[in-house]
């Protein structure tokens, strides 16, 4: 061992190298029977370790963020910046005048308040019932509602393109095709088994003594549940609204098939029209759409964020 | 007496309630969810006419017809490479940056924030923001490639029938890849110190630390998450579709994409159904197997 060490130094120093990153790495600490006695050594080795830690943190941050930051850029750079030979990472001229023009030459104020309605009262609707269901689900152990479990479980692992073409068969039966009404009910019937799931586990675990002293207090059961289980469950019902807002916020095949006319178009289906080979528009007017699609979203995690993290961590995984 | 019919009316009361509160839910999931699928299935075996939605009955022609069709073996390649490689890339860099988020780190906060971005941003701006940066004539990606004297003259990274099925993948790595850190941090922030601790006082090396504890405690985790981003990743339509538009010449249709294209595009509505009837298929298969698998690691655990 002593005499190969001589021969190849410089391997031997990359494979202890190696060999302190990946125990500090796995410990998670540095250990102390190392091969080395050399304090100043360690210390190198420690601050190298370190420095690579922090190189790739960056490398994973920047990964993430760049893609949109260029997109912010490019949204408040005028079009001769945009169209320039040479790029630079700060605009200029900053201007607002992409997004004066979205909002002045498309549709896109209305397509923002077509998916604001929809989302807000999909999640509401969602919320409702979905509590109401799991509630029952979780307090009272009907076969039926055991199979009603199992079946939600089923349509909430259907692709959604199954769905599509159906649906639209079902729609056009109740004269619902190409109106925001149809596109609400869909969207609920899509969602509620997600929500009875993340739902019915966050209601078996809030204790039954605790509705069963309001109701020795006198509280009928839909009193207990409204006054005693709701509140407890609050946190739970939270995440499931941030879950159905965003995911019906860009949801984007159901609204491009069952909406044909522009004016009833929601956000995503409506921003792909500009993408579809004919488009005229110019690409700082695209990236000024695309922050203004996600900005709703990042606002609502950047607020909530911790309930979403409760939601995504408690509910989803157990065990 | 007065008792025994109190405790029997408030029994019934109870189940009315409840039913009264599951109702409203059964009745949107059958009506906009169940019936559909079975409609779904039921259209498969059926010849339907695109402009009348009239149904006639086929036997099993359309799937006759539609596993004679290169172009359906050939979706079902690409829906299998896109399920694949963006799955295991996702878990492998997942995995990798939840490890790093674990550690004590300055600004570690911030970076678990920065980090899920993009889960957060909707199919259609991902798809914006890629054709953007790897837009051929004035994206940021051939510019950079240009200046630093890699490529002589811009490509055209999405018009490329090899490529483009590559950089869907590259995207949806991009956006789901946050998932997994989520998941595995949520996880690692749960592990009891006292395994390692044990581990290394019986002689184990830090590999075999993080192969035998590390990774075992993650496991129940990365096969829930391999399960959700299989199933996921699989029916995933949006970011393909808006890619670009399942081409070119067919190039990035994956199965959803292929569903939307026979309906609606070559109006062969009975072709598919059976093309989404066979998806459904494959995805009761791929969970069964992951569930199977699951209770293993779990019973290993214990």
């Amino acid at each position: 061992m002593e005499g190969t060490e001589t021969l190849y130094p410089g391997v031997f120093f990359f494979v202890r190298l190696w060999y302190i990153l990946s125990m500090s790495y796995a410990s998670g600490r540095l250990i102390s029977q190392t091969p080395f006695n050399s304090a100043t050594y360690y210390q190198i080795l420690k601050i190298l370790r370190r420095l690579l830690l922090y190189f790739i943190l960056i490398l994973a941050v920047l990964w993430a963020v760049l893609p949109l930051f260029w997109v912010f850029i490019s949204s408040i750079k005028p079009d001769i910046e945009t169209y320039a030979f040479d790029q630079t990472i700060f605009p200029k001229n900053p201007t607002l005048k992409n997004y004066i023009t979205l909002f002045r030459v498309t549709q896109f104020g209305l397509w923002m308040r077509n998916s604001a309605i929809l989302a807000t009262s999909t999640t509401l609707l969602v919320v409702t019932l979905s509590s109401m269901a799991a509630y029952a689900m979780s307090r009272f152990r009907y076969q039926l509602f055991e199979l009603f479990g199992r079946m939600t479980l089923l349509a909430y692992m259907m692709p959604p393109i199954i769905l599509v073409v159906p649906l639209f068969f079902v729609l056009f039966k109740m004269n619902l095709v190409n109106s925001m009404l149809g596109l609400l009910l869909v969207y609920t019937g899509s969602r509620l088994p997600v929500g009875l799931w993340m739902l019915r586990s966050y209601f078996q675990g809030i204790p039954i003594e605790l509705e069963e002293a309001a109701m020795v207090d006198g509280a009928t059961r839909f009193q207990a549940f409204r006054k005693v289980i709701v509140p407890q469950a609050l946190p739970g019902m939270i995440s499931t609204a941030i879950f159905v807002f965003s995911v019906t916020w860009q949801e984007f095949l159901f609204a491009s098939i069952l909406i044909f006319s522009s004016k009833k178009q929601t956000l995503s289906a409506g921003v792909a029209t500009f993408l579809s080979e004919d488009w005229i528009y110019s690409w700082g007017l695209l990236m000024a759409a695309a922050v203004l699609v996600s900005l709703p979203l990042v606002l609502l995690y950047a607020f909530l964020q911790r309930y979403l993290i409760a939601g995504w961590g408690g509910g989803s995984v157990k065990g | 007496m007065q008792k025994i019919t109190d405790m029997f009316s408030f029994q019934m009361g109870d189940r009315l309630l409840a039913t009264l509160m599951i109702v409203p839910s059964v009745l949107i999931v059958f009506i906009f969810a169940i019936i559909p699928m079975i409609i779904g299935i039921f259209a498969s075996f059926f010849r339907v006419e695109s402009a009348t939605l009239e149904m006639t009955p086929n036997g099993i022609q359309n799937y006759v017809w539609l596993l004679k069709q290169p172009l359906f073996w050939d979706s079902l390649w690409r829906s299998f490479l896109w399920v694949t490689s963006t799955t295991v890339a996702q878990l492998v860099l997942g995995i990798g940056v939840a490890l790093l988020l674990h550690q004590e780190l300055v600004g570690r906060n911030m970076a678990r924030g920065l980090v899920l971005f993009p889960y957060l941003i909707p199919a259609v701006v991902i798809a914006l923001t890629w054709r953007f940066i790897l837009d051929p004539t004035m994206g940021i990606a051939n510019r950079m490639l240009m200046d630093f004297g890699l490529i002589e003259r811009p490509i055209a990274f999405l018009a490329n029938q090899n490529t483009a099925l590559w950089f869907v993948i590259m995207a949806g790595i991009w956006k789901y890849t946050p998932f997994i850190v989520m998941m595995m941090l949520a996880r690692l922030q749960v592990i009891p110190v006292e395994l390692e601790e044990a581990a290394r006082l019986d002689g184990a090396g830090p590999l075999q630390v993080f192969r035998y504890i590390t990774l075992n405690w993650l496991m129940p985790v990365i096969i829930v998450s391999l399960l959700l981003r299989t199933i996921w990743t699989f029916r995933q339509f949006d970011i393909v579709y808006l890619f670009a538009f399942g081409g070119p010449l067919f190039a990035t249709t994956t199965l959803p994409v292929l569903v939307r294209y026979l309906a609606f595009d070559a109006q062969k509505i009975g072709a598919a159904a059976a093309t989404a009837t066979l998806m459904l298929g494959m995805l009761l298969i791929m969970s069964w197997g992951y569930f199977t698998l699951y209770e293993h690691a779990t019973e290993e655990l214990d």
